[in-house]
C-alpha cells in the first residue's frame, strides 16, 4: 500500500490515531501528526511512498503534536516528539510541516549507523550514481531536483547511505527541499514538478519540498554504485566550471561533510577510500541549471585506476 | 521487595525471551533501552547467547548501530587514557583508572557496549597538583564553572573540578578517593592505591576486583549518580558474574567492605543485584551484608526508590514519580556526603541555578 | 652512547594507509584521525614505524630518500615534524 492509495481523511485518521508506518528506503518511520490540517500535506508529499500496515519493528517514532500546556503558552503550539521524548520545538505551528521534514531528515543523519551517513545528495543513471556532497547553502538540493527531472533517478537530496560491507549506495527517497529562490527555479525547469505548499516565517525563509517522481519512489529497494564524486557549488551568473579534485582532498572533503566518520573508525576510512577510489572526483561550479545538467549528462564512467598503494 | 515487571529487566535476567518477542514488544524494548543507553548491551547479550540469527533483522540492525557507538566510545576512552599517559610521562604518578576507563582498559565485561561519557581517574592527594599542572601543560584546561562550583569542587569533593581536552573536548575527572571527605563514609584512599593492579600493556592500574566492586557500589548508592541507574546496576552484575570465577573473591568482598567503611553500599548493591537481575550471589555472602542494612522504615523505603528508578517503564508511563524518585535519592545521597547546613546552601544555590538556566529569557 | 630520545609509532595504534599519487592519507587507529601527508613527512613516518630513531638519525634517512644533504635546515625540519607527530599522538618516545 502507498499513502496515495489512501484518501486525505484516510491518512488523517491515522496520523491523527495509532500513526502511518512510513517505509523509506531502508528505514521505518511511525509517524503521528496532532494537527489535522497538516494531513493534507502529508498526503501530497509522501503520496507514492509505500506503508506498512502489520505490526513491525520501527527505526523512529516521530510524533508531531502541541506540547504540554505552560510551555505552549510561551514558546509556541507545536513540537516534535521522537520516542515519546520532546526533540525539536516547542515552535510555532505556522512551521510545522518543514520543521517535521527536518527532523525526518534529523532521524536518517542521526541513528543508522550500521551505514555510513554523508551528507550528500545522491543521483544515478545507468546503475552509476554521482554523490554530490555539499553544506547546506551550495545548491545541491536544487540541482538534485533538477537532475531528477532530467532523466537522473533521485535517491536522496540530503544523505548518502552507504552499506560499509558492499559500498552501495541505497535510496532513501524523501521530498526534496527547497528554499527562497529555488522554489520558483524548479517550478519554471520544470511546471510539472511536484512542488508542496510554500512555508515563510522558517529559519531559512520560505521553504517548499517537491516530491520525488513516482518511479523512483518505487525504486527505493535498489543501490547503486557510486561512481563519480561531484562537489557542487551555486554561485550568482559564474561560469560554469568542472575540474578534477584530487582523491586525498576528495577523501577528507567527505570524512568531514560525513556525520558518522568518525564514529564508524576503521570501516569509516576504508569504506570512504575505497568509494574516493573508484570514484572520478569533480568540484562543479555554476550558476545555470541546464549547463549544470549537461556537465552531468556528458560524464563518462571512471577509469579503471591502479590500485592505490594500501601498505 | 517486589521486582517491577519490566520488558528489559526481563531480558536482562534471561535475554532468550528476545526470540519469541511481538514487534510491538520490541519496539517498547528497544525504546526502554535506548533511554537507558543499553541497546548495545542487548545486542552483545543475544550474541553470547547465540540468539543472533534468531531475531528479525531489524533487531540486528539497531543492536550493529548501537554497537557502533559503543566501539567509537570504546576507541575514545582507550585514546584518552593514552594521552592521559603521555601527559604524566616524567610525574612520577600511581595512576589508577575508575569505573568506565577502568573496564575498557581492562577489557572486563561491563565495557561491552558500554557508553562512557567520560574518563575517571585516581591519583594520590599528595601528587594531585602536579598531575592537574602536567595536564594543563598538554592542552586539558578545567570546564568553565563559576566560582561557587570550583569551590564545591575543590573544598568539598573527592576530585578537582572536571577537566576538559581543548581539542579532543573529552572530559576526564581527576579524584584522590573515591568518595566525598565529607561524607559519612572514609574509604581508606591508601588501601585502594595499596591493592591495585597493574593493567597488561599500558603504564596505569585499576582497582583490585572486590575494590572495583565496592566503588560501583558507592558510586551508584552513596554518590547519587542515578542518571543511568541501571545501566550502572548491569555494571555491578556484570563485575560480580566476572570476579565470581576466582578464588577467595566472595570470601573477600564482605571483610573489604569493612575495611574501606562500604558495607552499606555493598548490602545495596547485592541486594537489587540479586532482586532485578537474578545475579548470583552465595547466601553466606547476602547473609553477612545484611548487617549492614538500614534500620526501620529506611530499607522499604530505599526498595521503592530505587525500584521505581531503575524501572523504565515506569518512567515512561508516569515521568514524574520517576523524576520524584531521582530526585529523592539525589537529596539523600547529598545527605549523606555533606553536612546538613551545607547541603541546603548547595540546593538552593543548584535550584536557583537550574531556574535561571530554563526560563525563557534565557535561551 | 647516544642518549638523544628515540621516537617511533606505537606498535599498539596500527595506522591504515592510501597512496594517490604525491598524496598519502593515513588513518591513525588510535586517534581516529585522519591526515594528509606529502610525500616527505609520509616518508618519515614510515621510517618511524619501521623502527625507534632519533631526530638526527631521521634526518639521515631523509636526506639519503630525497638525494640531499642532511644539513641543519633539514634537522629543523625534521624535529618540527616528529613535534607535530607527537602532538597529533602519531609518534611516542620509546622505551
Amino acid at each position: 500500500m502507498k499513502v496515495g492509495d489512501l484518501s486525505v481523511s484516510e491518512t488523517r485518521d491515522r496520523l491523527m490515531g495509532q500513526g502511518i508506518r512510513l517505509r523509506i528506503g531502508p528505514m521505518v518511520t511511525q509517524l503521528q501528526v496532532r494537527f489535522p490540517n497538516l494531513a493534507q500535506h502529508v498526503h501530497f508529499l509522501y503520496k507514492d511512498t509505500p506503508f506498512i500496515d502489520e505490526p513491525c519493528i520501527v527505526d523512529f517514532e516521530v510524533k508531531l503534536a502541541p506540547p504540554p500546556a505552560l510551555r505552549r503558552w510561551f514558546q509556541g503550539g507545536a513540537a516534535i516528539y521522537l520516542d515519546g521524548i520532546m526533540n525539536f520545538g516547542p515552535f510555532d505551528p505556522a512551521i510545522a510541516m518543514p520543521m517535521l521534514e527536518w527532523c525526518l531528515n534529523g532521524c536518517v543523519f542521526n541513528r543508522p549507523n550500521q551505514y555510513l551517513i554523508l551528507h550528500s545528495a545522491v543521483i544515478e543513471r545507468d546503475g552509476r550514481a554521482a554523490i554530490l556532497p555539499a553544506p547546506p547553502g551550495t545548491g545541491k538540493s536544487t540541482l538534485c531536483a533538477a537532475m531528477s527531472l532530467r532523466g537522473w533517478r533521485l535517491l536522496s537530496d540530503e544523505v548518502a547511505m552507504i552499506r560499509p560491507s558492499d559500498k552501495q549506495l541505497l535510496p532513501v527517497p524523501r521530498p526534496v527541499g527547497l528554499k527562497e529562490g529555488s522554489i520558483d527555479v524548479i517550478k519554471r525547469f520544470e511546471p510539472t514538478a511536484a512542488v508542496g505548499h510554500a512555508w515563510p516565517g522558517t529559519r531559512k525563509g520560505t521553504v517548499a519540498h517537491m516530491r520525488p517522481p513516482a518511479d523512483h519512489v518505487a525504486r527505493a529497494d535498489e543501490p547503486a554504485t557510486p561512481a563519480w564524486i561531484i562537489c557542487p557549488r551555486y554561485e550568482a551568473d559564474a561560469a560554469t566550471t568542472f575540474e578534477p579534485i584530487p582523491k586525498a582532498d576528495a577523501l577528507l572533503y567527505v570524512a568531514h561533510d560525513a556525520f558518522n566518520y568518525s564514529l564508524l573508525g576503521t570501516t569509516g576510512f576504508e569504506t570512504f577510500a575505497d568509494i574516493v577510489d573508484a570514484c572520478d572526483c569533480y568540484a562543479l561550479v555554476y550558476s545555470d541549471l541546464n549547463e549544470a545538467v549537461g556537465v552531468f549528462n556528458a560524464l563518462t564512467p571512471p577509469r579503471a585506476t591502479a590500485h592505490p598503494d594500501r601498505s | 521487595m517486589t521486582s517491577p515487571n519490566d520488558l528489559l529487566l526481563a531480558v536482562l535476567r534471561d535475554p532468550a525471551r528476545m526470540t519469541a518477542f511481538s514487534p510491538d514488544q520490541w519496539n517498547r524494548l528497544l525504546r526502554y533501552a535506548r533511554l537507558t543507553k543499553l541497546v548495545a548491551k542487548l545486542g552483545y547479550l543475544a550474541q553470547e547467547h547465540s540468539l543472533l540469527d534468531s531475531l528479525p533483522g531489524k533487531a540486528r540492525d539497531h543492536f550493529t548501530a548501537a554497537q557502533a557507538i559503543a566501539t567509537q566510545h570504546q576507541r575514545i576512552v582507550r585514546w584518552e587514557v593514552n594521552r592521559v599517559c603521555r601527559a604524566l610521562v616524567g610525574v612520577d604518578a600511581d595512576v589508577v583508572l575508575l569505573k568506565g576507563a577502568a573496564y575498557v582498559a581492562a577489557s572486563l565485561p561491563p565495557a561491552r557496549g558500554r557508553l562512557v561519557s567520560d574518563v575517571d581517574i585516581m591519583v594520590p592527594k599528595a601528587i594531585i597538583g602536579r598531575v592537574e599542572q602536567a595536564l594543563i601543560d598538554h592542552g586539558w584546561e578545567h570546564i568553565n564553572l563559576d566560582p561557587y562550583d570550583q569551590r564545591y569542587y575543590r573544598t568539598w569533593m573527592h576530585e578537582l573540578p572536571p577537566m576538559r581536552h581543548i581539542d579532543r573536548q573529552a572530559v576526564m575527572d581527576v579524584h584522590h578517593t573515591i568518595l566525598p571527605e565529607t561524607g559519612r563514609l572514609h574509604p581508606d584512599a591508601d588501601a585502594l592505591f595499596d591493592a591495585a593492579q597493574p593493567v597488561e600493556g599500558l603504564p596505569v592500574k585499576v582497582l583490585c576486583p572486590t575494590d572495583m566492586v565496592l566503588h560501583s557500589a558507592a558510586h551508584l548508592f552513596q554518590d547519587g549518580d542515578l542518571n543511568n541507574g541501571l545501566r550502572d546496576l548491569t555494571d555491578l552484575d556484570d563485575l560480580l558474574r566476572h570476579f565470581a570465577t576466582q578464588p577467595d573473591f566472595w570470601d573477600q568482598l564482605v571483610p573489604r567492605a569493612v575495611r574501606l567503611d562500604l558495607q552499606r553500599p555493598l548490602f545495596y548493591a547485592l541486594r537489587y543485584c540479586h532482586d532485578l537481575l537474578n545475579t548470583p550471589v552465595p547466601d553466606g555472602v547476602l547473609q553477612a551484608a545484611r548487617v549492614a542494612r538500614p534500620a526501620g522504615l529506611a530499607l522499604p523505603l530505599m526498595d521503592r526508590l530505587v525500584t521505581m528508578a531503575m524501572s523504565v517503564s515506569k518512567a515512561h508511563q508516569r515521568p514524574w514519580v520517576h523524576a520524584w524518585a531521582r530526585w529523592t535519592l539525589y537529596i539523600r545521597s547529598h545527605w549523606l556526603r555533606m553536612p546538613p547546613t551545607l547541603l541546603a546552601k548547595h540546593l538552593t544555590h543548584k535550584a536557583l541555578k537550574d531556574w535561571f538556566a530554563y526560563s525563557p529569557g534565557a535561551k | 652512547m647516544d642518549d638523544t630520545p628515540k621516537w617511533q609509532v606505537s606498535p599498539a595504534l596500527k595506522l591504515s594507509w592510501r597512496t594517490w599519487g604525491d598524496d598519502t592519507v593515513v588513518y591513525h587507529h588510535g586517534s581516529g584521525d585522519t591526515h594528509k601527508l606529502n610525500p616527505l613527512s609520509a616518508q618519515a613516518l614510515r621510517l618511524l614505524q619501521s623502527q625507534p630513531r632519533t631526530a638526527h638519525d631521521l634526518t639521515q634517512q631523509l636526506a639519503a630518500a630525497i638525494g640531499q644533504v642532511a644539513d641543519d635546515q633539514l634537522l629543523r625540519y625534521t624535529e618540527k615534524l616528529m613535534d607535530h607527530f607527537d602532538q597529533l599522538g602519531l609518534i611516542e618516545p620509546a622505551a
